[in-house]
Formats: structure tokens, sequence, C-alpha cells
């Protein structure tokens, strides 16, 4: 058969060269590159002809010519190369990079390089320099506002924080929305687990990998592009290469090495001029509340203390403390306390790349990372990542080539509590009354003048407790960052070995090897002292590991059919295989409070609990893609995948095709446009259902107010067991998320301005959720496919080089990204939270926007005008609605990039425009009498009604506190109104809810590249110091902090600050050196 | 051409395979079934999330035995409230309280286990009755069955005296047997019990005779008898109230003020003490040194403080409503001084006996009376109030009319709250939804 169709072709070739030209010659050779690697794919034009062909895996060409013709030797980013023909047969060529067009390759789902403008689907290409420029410790972080559809916001300032990132809009609801993320052709874990609205600020494991490793990351937005990894590609796919050594190339070394020094870049403002009290008169026991008395009235002589009973020794100034009974001290300690808990944040980052290659047939890339941060937050606030890389290619054979790629990553970090959380930083810090030093956060607490011994490590905080005599309501945040301890530590290793075997001149066989292992290691630790439930101390430990192993088998074939049709196409096998488990255990009530040690089992025994959670996940599909094209001209693409998985054993089919057609190139161009491709593509990509969701489980249950945290564990009652109130369904079906996407891709004058398009339009299917049945039915909710999601957009590139010469490039870059992402269908359905609270959360709703924000409304009547009781405030509606949409109107981002002679000079802004948060820190800094708007006085011109009360404030008397009007006549806006409907305990968010859009200036940086004298001194070849700044500046009308940080991380949830952790700006100082 | 076919059958043969993926889709991190045991435990340790968790403090702050006083309890002590709100309380009488009862109702039955299955129907009967009282119209034939995806909303009445019959019933198959176990400490039968929570049924219908004689059936003779959730020290053990305050939400919820800590706070205009009675103690009991906090210390919050579901108070009270009612004033009169009795051991104070004359015009319990039969029936109702923390006594102030004259806690509205709102849970997904009620709008069985 195969003779037969050799012959065929041959034959046919035989033909066509006959009638088309008098060649005379053969002439053949190699193409190989700069460091003799063969450059497979390469075309090899006759110049002035059409007589032409490609290169095959070696690098091998045969082309019939003439002796004196002039052959052109061209590769995707190499610089062409004109050869003539002389008397040889032979002719080798190297063709030398053009670092200029590095970034025309794209790197497909499958790992294999692609040109650009080969290329028929979305992918973008974020540079490797252009991660690494932005002195991000986290990779993911540096890539925010570089490249369009891509969404990535960090998620609080704390050290080695996670990053949301999301590609296009949302897609699920149930399932995980992280993009799949493949490096060297591997999947690897980007797991975020554990963010809810509390707790610590939880990191992203694609952050693990430093970006000096990274040599190209490609963003894979589109459906039909991602398609071969069926289901778990439903949010695009980010394709990773990192660096590899060059064969032949001797001995390289690199490094680089970098001083941060971060900042709170926006903090919430604190009033300083009513004491701690309520009703306009001091007391240490308000509820908390700062609506005292008016500092500057108070005498301003000593406190009178009760010097007879308990008091307080601090550890910190050794300062005594008794009860005030008269508080006459008119000093404020805002900034004292403010200075308690930030400072400033260092962060060193070193990395050394080795480059080793002693022969053609073998190279080595050896990297260390290291990452020291040490956090805004003045306590256990820190990060430390170690990263070693081995990456070696090894060439066997001439038809063998093994690599193998591995890495090993050690994080260790201390986590600060965040959110709403007794222990939250900022939940004590900002409701501390200003009148109140927290500096004395432990000390030891005396209950009289007899007591010799007294209580130490006892804690002294704001509310009720000012000399540590009771458990505290809120934690001092002084005992927040030093006292209670949330370590994390996380140790990973990666290896991805891979076969390559040349079968034949067009046929290639790949098997590779991925195993993504580590254990993350979290523990809670909170000393006998602490607030909330651990009054008596509390230990957590949480060991979670997670495997992802990957057996991808294909074969790679490249044929010629007729003269102009190209196929390229793979057919593969891939095996996935995730495991996940969990062991916790928790202790409460320590028997031995020394805080010195830290002891699992430190407690009677029914105060020792265990816990764990393990799964496994599955994937067995076959795949297939063939790309084709018409004399590069007529493009046509088309995949599939075939898979079976552990919740779907029936097999199901993700398709895909696209289509391109060159119209201008090289070939044709005339007048400003150099090249125009447009393109066409249809995808499906899937999401499976959520493992164990087929059945209804038996749990063990508790009773009493969960949701208050009162209740009683059926464990302490000889053990009890309910049905869960979730119903199982054994009839899941996949989620399918179907994608059209039209674009074009175009440069003009001269390829200088190259810009890039593209419009989608994709629709979730089948969408999961856990639809909500009536209670009644003895089941809360179910899983159903229901749900029906749709998201359009638009996208678009630029990259200008508006000048070039020797000493002066510049150019401009940018991108835009608007998108449409509707719940179209959530049937019987009110709303489903995705995360935050149920008095104001970010839900899904039919009709609305994805993570809308859902809570408390003011009541409107027909022509959507407040409604006022008797009293003239605002009524209550009775039902939760929409009250925001943290979804940008768009996102954008600009930037520029100035070289001259040595000199390096860039920016980059990014925007996001229309996008609303919930201020939910502010509403409650209103109830407590904290927020700046509530130390006001007014003077009632009229009887004003106070909120709740048949009393007024009579006309002309001077109040604390504002004039409201919502059209029902003048009211006080005073304590009773803000601790109530007025202030963030009230049931109306939506007051609260404000536009969030910003202006950053994402990052700036100036370089200075090494003279040749300088480099000759240092026995470098290359060299380069600079200085950077990341988000030096923000524009934002929204209150308090910085509007990319989200309560519940990096989760669906989003646009909700609630005493989140505040976000930093940087500068940093780089070094970078080549040998 | 040969390998390419064969390296297309080899993908295709590795694909064909369902091995990989096979039975991996069972969890391993849960039960599908439990014993009888456990799941009955669970449909008694539920009752705590009625009678002592948030709907207890939702009745007490509206019937002001108790301040709602930080955050969202000061909201909610003006009454303002959403369907969200009781969203929990739905799902603990429904969720995981009925339909847990049904499923080990069930199972006693498919076993021939006429002692568990009993004990299920009065817990059954419980969950209903309370839903019904609080809630007004509810679903009752139609629940936790897979044929009706949307259960139908019954008659208020209806659903009560349903809920009376399943007491019945239980009462038949497990009366004999005790009512104490790993949940409750009781000295009382399952009969008892299930005869005391017929009289609160049977009294919040009017059914005075009825409710009269299921109180005396249940011969409640002293807080022995309380059918009471257990509290120790471990950790979720403790007394709700207590956690609430100490370990949760300090401060949210205060006796501070309240109407039930003025009647039993001397100097207080209505101070209940008079020459008979000394309520100093019983003030103490409530509240703490500070006057302000709920006592967690030794009193009704303390830590290990059993919770009473129905007490020897109340039984009693019942008996001494119902008899005034039905014009019995030694019947009423003898339950009053039993607990009067009760009342001075347990507290050390002075509750000397009252004589009818105390109650007649001008007696020094006859409230404002000018009949002695209404004055016993304030009185019941307030010593039921001062001793019964919760919805009883919420329960009772609507059924009443507010005949013992609790403050109005906002101004735009002339009563308490009435009944609890909807959950939004079901307003959102049963499309047999009867729509959202105001709260200050009486329910059925108060018309």
């Amino acid at each position: 058969m195969k003779t037969k169709l050799n012959g065929f072709l041959t034959l046919l070739l035989a033909f066509v060269v006959q009638i088309s030209f008098a060649q005379n010659k053969s002439v053949s050779g190699v193409v190989s590159d700069q460091s003799g690697a063969p450059l497979p794919g390469a075309t090899v034009l006759v110049k002035g002809t059409t007589n032409g062909t490609t290169t095959d895996f070696d690098g091998n060409y045969t082309i019939q010519t003439a002796n004196g013709d002039v052959l052109v030797f061209s590769f995707i980013g190499y610089i062409t190369k004109e050869v003539i023909v002389g008397e040889s047969a032979n002719v080798n060529v190297t063709l030398e990079e053009d670092s200029q067009l590095l970034d025309e390759v794209v790197v497909t789902a499958l790992g294999l390089e692609r040109k650009k403008d080969n290329d028929i689907s979305s992918a973008t290409v974020v540079k490797a320099d252009a991660i690494a420029r932005s002195g991000e410790g986290g990779l993911l972080q540096g890539v925010a506002g570089k490249t369009s559809g891509v969404l990535i916001t960090a998620t609080a300032g704390d050290p080695g924080a996670g990053a949301f990132i999301q590609i296009r809009g949302q897609n699920t609801i149930l399932g995980d929305s992280s993009p799949l993320i493949i490096v060297d052709g591997v999947p690897v874990s980007n797991s975020n687990f554990g963010s809810s609205t509390a707790g610590v600020v939880q990191q992203s494991r694609l952050n693990d990998i430093p970006a000096s490793d990274i040599e190209s990351m490609t963003v894979l937005k589109g459906a039909a592009a991602a398609a071969v990894w069926g289901s778990g590609a439903a949010n695009g796919v980010i394709v990773i290469q990192t660096k590899k050594g060059k064969a032949g190339g001797g001995l390289k070394v690199s490094f680089s090495s970098s001083l941060s020094i971060d900042e709170v870049n926006r903090e919430h403002e604190k009033q300083g001029l009513y004491g701690q009290g309520s009703r306009g008169v001091w007391s240490s026991n308000a509820g908390g509340s700062s609506w005292g008395d008016k500092i500057s009235d108070r005498s301003g002589a000593a406190n009178t203390l009760n010097t007879s009973g308990a008091f307080f020794v601090g550890d910190v100034t050794g300062a005594t403390y008794y009860p005030i009974t008269e508080k006459n001290s008119r000093e404020v300690y805002n900034q004292r306390n403010r200075d308690q808990i930030f400072r400033t944040g260092i962060s060193q980052n070193y990395n050394l790349g080795i480059n080793f290659s002693a022969n053609e047939k073998s190279s080595t890339y050896f990297s260390y990372s290291r990452l020291d941060q040490k956090g805004v937050i003045n306590g256990l606030s820190d990060y430390e990542r170690n990263t070693f890389r081995i990456n070696t290619t090894n060439k066997i054979s001439d038809k063998i080539e093994t690599r193998i790629n591995t890495s090993y990553i050690n994080v260790k970090s201390n986590r600060v509590q965040t959110g709403s959380n007794l222990n939250g930083l900022y939940l004590g810090y900002l409701r501390t009354s200003p009148d109140f030093d927290n500096t004395d956060y432990i000390g030891t607490y005396f209950t009289g003048p007899n007591d010799a011994v007294g209580v130490p490590n006892s804690q002294r905080s704001y509310r009720n407790r000012q000399i540590g005599e009771a458990p505290a309501i809120y934690n001092n945040p002084g005992w927040t960052i030093n006292e209670v301890t949330n370590p994390n530590e996380v140790v990973r290793f990666t290896v991805a070995p891979e076969l390559n075997v040349t079968l034949n001149d067009n046929l290639k066989f790949t098997g590779r090897y991925g195993l993504d292992f580590y254990v993350d290691r979290r523990e809670n630790y909170y000393p006998a002292g602490s607030a909330g439930d651990w009054n008596n101390g509390g230990f957590y430990k949480n060991d979670y590991s997670e495997n992802t192993q990957n057996l991808n088998l294909f074969f790679n074939g490249n044929n010629k059919i007729g003269e102009k049709l190209g196929v390229n196409w793979v057919l593969g096998y891939v095996l996935e295989s995730n495991e996940y488990y969990r062991f916790s255990s928790s202790t409460n009530v320590f028997l031995n409070p020394d805080p010195s040690k830290q002891i699992v089992g430190n407690a009677v025994n029914g105060n020792i609990l265990a816990d764990e959670y393990k799964s496994k996940d599955v994937k067995n599909s076959m795949y297939y893609s063939a790309s084709l094209d018409l004399s590069e001209k007529l493009l046509l693409d088309l995949s599939g995948r075939l898979e079976r998985n552990t919740t779907i054993p029936d097999l199901n089919f993700y398709p895909s095709a696209s289509l391109g057609y060159v119209l201008t190139d090289a070939s044709n161009a005339k007048g400003a446009l150099s090249f125009l491709k447009l393109r066409a593509s249809y995808g499906q990509v899937g999401i499976a259902p959520g493992l164990y969701l087929n059945q209804s489980n038996y749990v063990t249950s508790t009773a009493g107010s969960e949701g208050w945290g009162d209740y009683i564990d059926g464990a302490n009652y000889g053990g009890s067991i309910r049905r869960s109130g979730v119903q199982g369904n054994p009839d899941l079906k996949v989620e399918r998320v179907t994608e059209t996407e039209f674009g074009f891709d175009s440069r003009f004058f001269d390829n200088k301005l190259t810009l890039g398009f593209t419009y989608y339009d994709r629709l979730t299917t089948d969408g999961i959720l856990s639809l909500e049945t009536p209670p009644s039915t003895g089941f809360s909710s179910r899983y159903v496919n229901a749900a029906e999601i749709s998201n359009s957009g638009i996208e678009f590139d630029f990259n200008y080089n508006l000048y070039s010469n020797n000493d002066l490039k510049l150019n401009l870059f940018g991108n835009f990204t608007k998108y449409k992402n509707i719940v179209e269908k959530l049937p019987e359905v009110s709303r489903l939270i995705l995360n935050g609270f149920s008095s104001t959360g970010s839900v899904v709703k039919e009709g609305e926007p994805f993570a809308a924000i859902f809570g408390g409304a003011w009541l409107r009547d027909g022509s959507g005008n407040i409604v006022t009781d008797a009293s003239g405030f605002p009524e209550v509606a009775i039902e939760q609605q929409v009250i925001g949409d943290p979804n940008p109107d768009f996102r954008a981002g600009l930037g520029m990039n100035l070289d001259y002679k040595a000199i390096n000079f860039s920016f980059l802004f990014e925007t996001s425009q229309g996008n609303d948060m919930w201020g939910g820190t502010q509403g409650v800094l209103r109830h407590f009498g904290i927020a700046p708007e509530t130390a006001v006085e007014s003077v009632a011109p009229v009887d004003l009604p106070i909120y709740g009360s048949s009393n007024v404030i009579p006309a002309g008397s001077t109040f604390r506190g504002n004039i409201g009007d919502w059209g029902g006549g003048l009211v006080a806006l005073d304590q009773s109104w803000y601790s109530s409907n007025g202030g963030g305990f009230g049931q109306v968010g939506e007051q609260f809810v404000e536009d969030a859009s910003w202006i950053k200036l994402r990052e700036i940086t100036l370089n200075y590249n090494f003279p040749s004298n300088i480099l000759d001194f240092l026995g470098a070849r290359s060299g380069q110091i600079g200085v950077a700044g990341r988000n030096l500046l923000l524009i934002t009308d929204f209150k308090g902090v910085d509007p990319e940080v989200n309560l519940t991380g990096a989760s669906k949830g989003r646009g909700l600050d609630y005493f989140t952790n505040p976000g930093t700006r940087s500068v940093l100082l780089n070094l970078k050196l080549e040998f | 051409m040969k390998k390419y076919i064969a390296s297309i059958l080899s993908v295709f043969a590795l694909i064909s395979c369902e091995a990989p993926v096979e039975g991996l889709n069972d969890n391993p991190n849960e039960f599908t079934d439990a014993p009888i045991s456990l799941l009955l435990n669970h449909a008694l340790l539920n009752v705590a999330s009625i009678a002592e968790a948030e709907p207890a403090r939702y009745g007490a702050i509206f019937s002001d035995q108790l301040t709602g006083v930080d955050r969202q309890y000061g909201t909610l002590n003006l009454y303002s409230v959403t369907g969200a709100d009781f969203d929990e309380v739905w799902d603990d009488l429904y969720g995981r309280g009925i339909s847990q009862t049904q499923i080990a109702k069930q199972k006693a039955q498919d076993g021939g286990n006429a002692l568990v299955e009993g004990q299920a129907l009065i817990l059954e009967g419980y969950y209903f009755a309370e839903a019904a009282l609080v809630f007004n119209d509810v679903p009752y034939a139609e629940v936790n069955s897979l044929d009706f995806a949307d259960p139908v909303y019954e008659e208020q009445e209806a659903v009560i005296r349903a809920a009376i019959g399943l007491i019945d019933q239980g009462i038949a198959k497990a009366g004999s047997a005790s009512a104490a176990n790993n949940v409750f400490a009781t000295s009382s039968s399952w009969a008892q019990v299930g005869n005391a929570l017929k009289a609160r049924y049977l009294l919040s219908l009017g059914e005075y005779q009825n409710a009269h004689d299921a109180a005396v059936a249940a011969n409640f003779s002293s807080n022995d008898n309380d059918w009471s959730i257990k509290h120790t020290t471990a950790n979720y053990g403790e007394n709700l109230f207590w956690q609430f305050e100490v370990e949760q939400r300090q401060d949210y919820l205060k006796v501070e003020n309240s109407y039930m800590s003025r009647l039993l706070k001397d100097g207080e205009d209505v101070y209940r003490g008079n020459a008979k009675t000394d309520e100093t103690a019983r003030y103490n009991f409530y509240v703490a040194p500070n006057g302000l906090s709920m006592n967690t210390t030794d009193g009704f919050a303390a830590q290990t403080r059993n919770f009473p579901v129905v007490s020897f108070e109340e039984v009693q009270m019942i008996i001494a409503e119902a008899a005034a009612r039905l014009n019995l004033a030694e019947n009423s009169l003898a339950a009053i001084n039993k607990v009067r009795a009760s009342n001075a051991a347990k507290f050390g104070t002075t509750y000397d006996a009252y004589v009818l004359a105390d109650f007649q015009a001008g007696g020094m319990v006859s409230h404002g009376e000018s009949s002695a039969f209404n004055a016993m029936i304030k009185e019941s109702l307030f010593e039921k109030y001062c001793s019964v923390i919760g919805v009883p006594s919420f329960l009772d102030v609507n059924r009443t009319n507010n005949l013992i004259n609790v403050p109005i806690k906002n101004s735009n509205t002339d009563v308490i709250p009435q009944r609890f709102l909807y959950s939004s849970a079901e307003q959102a997904s049963n499309s047999n939804f009867p729509g959202l009620v105001d709260i200050f709008v009486k329910t059925d069985i108060n018309n």
C-alpha cells in the first residue's frame, strides 16, 4: 500500500515538475540553526519562481535547480538567507535567529510550535522577557495587563498570594474555573483551594514556577484551539514552555537578582475625633463602637483609674494598665496602631540559569531560583520559595531523542488571618477605637494587688477587655500578626520524560509522561487567649497532597499532497489522572496553654478530631488534529477528542474546526497593508461533572445554628447521622461549552504595526448546578444539568514599532478586552451564592451577569423611587436583589517600550472600567462610628426624626452625624441610623456597592545595559541594571482598599471587600548578568 | 501505510477500554446508609435546633424576654427581618427534622421496631406542630417524597391537628419507654413527654379542656420531668446560649432592659415581687452581675445548663391557664402554687403560696382585673413568660393578643411580630409557595 501510494505521488510530482520547469540539477543539504540543530519545516525556494520545498524532520531538503539560481532559505523566527547555486550539489545552510520575530511562534495545546501567521486560533503570546521584566514574584501577576482576554487579579498583597485568572468570561458554576495549565506539553496543577470569607490568603500553585524559567507563554483562549483537551479545557489553556539548553552551545551562565521594596498601596481612613463608647458617652463596654465622647471636649488630664483591683502588665512596653473609670486623656492612637501592623516589605529574588552542552547531541538547562519575601504586614507574613529545574535533551541516535524536564519546588510561608474573622488582621485593627492604644497586646493579667503570679500570655484588646480580664472579642491586631500563626510549606516536584522517535521522513512518534506531585502542609495555631472559639486555644493542621499524572502518546505526520496541499496531523492517546488527598486534625481547648510548643493532641480526647478526604479522577481519551494548508493561503484545522472519564464512563466527543485565509502576505502586499489573515473557528469543550455528585450521602450531624457558630455535635451525644440535604444525581451529563470565533491578524506599514482582533461567542449548555429544592422535599438541593451561561466579547491587541534604528527603538503596545458574561438560564433558582455572605454575596442569577453582587436593597415603588416610612427613612425591600456587577465594562492595557542605546525604558498601564465592588468594610466602619463620614457634626435645620425611635433631634441642636433626605423629609443619620440599616450590619448591602473602576500604572522600568568595558571587566557577555515600579499609581474612587483585592481570594465569587488584607505597590532594583 | 494503520488501531484499542475510569465515582469519603439508632439520635439532637438555637433567640427577642443589641441582632430587635433570616430554621424543621425523622420511622417500620417508630412519630409530630405554629400554613402530606417536587402548603390548624395525631400514635407505640437517652435528660416516659407537647399544641388551638387534660396526663410533678437537652463542658456539647454569648457572638444578645428582666427586677414599675414573692434570685438567674448580659456563669445560660424543651413550669401553667379559662379556680391555683413552691426551692427566695383572694379585685396579683379568673390567666402567663425562654412565650404573647403587655420595640408597629417569614429557599424553589406574608400578620389560629 505504502509503496503504491509513494510511487503514485512520485509519479505525480515528477509529472508536475517535468511540465513546469526545466531544472537540470538536484541540490540537497541540511538547514540548521546557529547551534547546529536541524530546522524541520524550513522553506527552500528558487528565487523568482514558485519552485520550492520544505525541510524534513532532520532539516534535509532536496530541490531541482540550475547553476546560478538563487536559493532562498527561510524559517519563521530566523533571518532569511539567499545562496547562489554553484557547482556543488550539496548546500548546507545555517540560519540566524531573528530576535525581532521571536514572538511569531505560538505553541499549540499539544506543545508543538507553530508559525503565528499560520495559526488560525485566537492564541496570543506573552513574551518571556515581558513577564520577567515585571519583577513580580508571582508568575501569574506578572502577566497581568499584557494580553487581551485574560483577566488576572491578585487576591491581596500578602506574600505569595495567589491570583484569580479568567480567560474570557466564566463558564461554569460548579466546575473548576481555572484554565488548564500545560508546561512543556504536560498538564500541571494550578489548584487554589480553601478561599472563603475568612482564614488566610491562599497561594496559586502556578506561581511555583519562577518567571526566569519561562521560555514562552501562549494563551489559547478559544475552544477550537483547546478542544484536544476535551473536558479539561473549558476555561482556556495556558501553554508554558520552560527554557531548554541549546545543543553545542557550550557553557552559558545567567544570573539575575532583584530587590523589591513594598508598601501598602491604599488604606482605610479612620476618624480620630470621637472616643470609644456609645451615644456620646465614653465607655469601654459599648459593643466595640466609637460613638463615644468628643475627644477634644475632654479635660486633657490623666485618665482616672481604678487601681484597687485587677490590672495588666504589658510585655511590649512594660506598662501597667488599670481599668479607666474616667477618660480624660485627649490622646489619639490611630497612627501608632497603624504603625503596629504595617512595615515596609522587602523581597529578594535570585535566579541562576546554566546552559550546558558538551556536544551536538545533548544539552542541559539547570536553574536555581530563590524568592524571599517579607510582607508589608509587620508580623508573621513572609514567603520563601526555592526552585530547582533541570531540563536535559539527548539525541541517542538520528532517530531517537529523549528529553527529561524535572523541577523541585519548596515553598515556606507565614500568612496572616484576613476577612470576616474575629482573628483577622483588619477586623481587629480597623474597628479599634481611636483612643485605645493597641501597643501592649500581650502581657500578664493580675486579678488584684495580692495576685503575685498572674496569668501570663494574656491578651489585651480594645473591646471590653482592656486589661485582659476576659476572653477577647476581637484580637488585638498585634496578637493576630505575632501570636496567631498560619504557616504552610509546600514540597513539589515535577518529572516529565519525553521520547521522540522519527519513524520516517514524515512520521514521528512522541511518548510523554508527566508527574506533578506536591504536599501542602497548612497550619493555623490560635494560642490560648485568642478571640472567638479559641480563648482556650486551637490548633488546626491540614495536609494536602495532589498527584497529577499524564501519559500522552501521539503520532505526528507531515505530508504534502501534491505540491500545494500540506497536511500536518497528530493522532494520539492520553491518560490523565488526578489524585487528591487531605488529612486534617483539630485540637481545641489546650490542656497546656504554653504557646512555645504546638502539639496536636494537647487536649482531652473529645477535643481532638481528625478528618480526611480523598478522590481520584481519571480521563481516558484519544484525539486527533489536522492542519491543512493550500499554498499556505487557505488554512483548515480540524481536531477532535473522544473521552471517557470517571464521572461519565460513556464516550463524549469534542470537535473543532477552524478556517483561515491569508488575503495578503509578502507575495501580494500592497499599500499600507503588509499582511492580512481572516479566521473563523468553531469548537466544543466541556466540563465533566464533579466527583461523587451521583450519590446522596449520610453524614455525621450537628444541631443548632451553624450559621452563627453555636451548635452541638452529635459526637458528644453518642453519635448521630443524617441523610445529607444534597440529593445525588446519577444521570448527570457533561457541561458543554460551544464557541464560534471570528477574527483577523494583520500587519501594516512594512510589518511595523501588528493588529489582532477576535470576536467570540460561547455558550455553556447543560451547566451543572446545585438546584435549590424546597427543603420540604427533604433535600435542600440537587444536582442537575440546567444552567446556560453565555459569554461573548471582543479582544484586540496591537503592537506598533514606531521607530527603529541602531540607536533608538520605540514601540507601543496594548490590548483591549470587553466581554458580556450572562447567566441565561438558571431555572427554578432565585440565586446561587458562589461565595461571600448570604447577606451580601457573589451569585449567579438568571438573566444577570455571572458573579453578580446580590444583597439587601431599599424598597422602591413602581417608578423606581425609594419608599420611605412615616419618619422619612428608607424602607427595606423584603427580597434581596442584584445590587452590583463585578464584571468590568472593559479592561485594557497600554504600554510603551523605548530602547535608546544602552537604556531601556518601559511602562504599562492597565485599567478596568465599570466593575462594581461591595465595600463591606466601609459599611461596618460606619456601624462602629469609625468611618470619617460618621465623625462630623450637623445642625438640625428642623426637628429631625431618629431612626427606630419616636424621638427627634430638635431643630437648632448640633448632633454627631449627617442629615439624610430620601424624599420623605429630612432625617438624622446618627448612631441610631448607622448602627442599624445605615451601616454594614443592617439589611441593605446596596448602599455600599460602589463603582470600583481603576487605572493602574502596572509597571514602569528603567534599565541600563552595561557597555563592553564593564562587561569585559566583569567577564560577562551581557549585563543590565535597572529599577522598576509595580502598581506605583492607582486611580480609583473606591474607598479604603485596592479594588483588585477580593475577600474570597481566587474563587469564583468576585467583587467583595470585607476586612480583606490590603494590596501593595513596589519599587524594585534589578541586576542581570550573562556569562 | 501499515504504520499509519497500526498507529490508528493502537489508539482506538486504548480508548475502547473502560477499565481506567470504572468504579472510581463511588465516594470513598461518605456513607450511603446508616443504622437506625444513629438516625434516630439525629432526630433527637436536631430538637436543639428548634427549641434552643436561633428560633428560641428570635422568639425571646420578639417577646422581649431578651434584647438584641449588637450588629444583626440590633436590627432584629427592631423586628427588621427578611426571608433569608429564616432559611436555617426552615431547613432545620424540614430538611434536618421531619425528613430525617421519617427516614428513621420508615426504617423502624421496615424492621418492625415499634419502640423506635413510636419515638420517631412523637418527634415528627413535634417538628410539624412547631413548624405550623410559627409559619402558619406549611407543607405536610407531600413532604420528603420523590413524588412531590413542590410540596403543597396545608392549613395551619389541620397540620397542628395532624401533628397531635402523630404524637398520639407515637405514645401508643413507645409511651411506656423512658424519654431519657443520649440527648435528653428526664425522668419522664415518652407518654409523659408526648402529652406535655400535646398540651402545648392543644392550648394553641384554644382547646382548653383538652389542653388541660393532656397537661394533667403529662403528670410533670417537678423539674425532674423536664424534657431537657443535656449539656456538658465538651466542645460543642455546651449550652447554646452560652456558646452564642461566650464563644461566638459576645454582646449580640443581652437581657439588658428586657421586659422579662424588668418584671423580675426589684424597683422596676412592672416588678412582679409582692409580699409573698421575691424575684431577686430569679433575676440573677437570668442576668449577669453587670446587669446587662445573660448569666453565663451559673444562670440559665451557664455552660452546662441543660435546656428544657418542655418543662414542669410550662405544663403546670398550661393547667393553670386552661383551668382558669374553664372556671376551675382551685385547679388553677394549685398549679400556680406548685410552681411557686418549686421556685422557692430552686431560687431560695420567698414564693409563698397564693390564696384565691390574692387574685380577686384589689388582691396582690389581681393584675388590674376585676375577675379572679382573668387574674389567674394573666398570672399563669406571666409566670410562664418568666420561666420558659423562647418560642412558647412568643406564641403565648400572640395567642393572647399580648395580654401581659409586652412592649413594642419599634414605633412603626403596634404589635410584635406574629410569625416567622417563610424561608427564601422555599420561595425560590417551590412552585406551590403560597406567597410571602408580612411578619406582623396574625397566624390563622390567632385570628
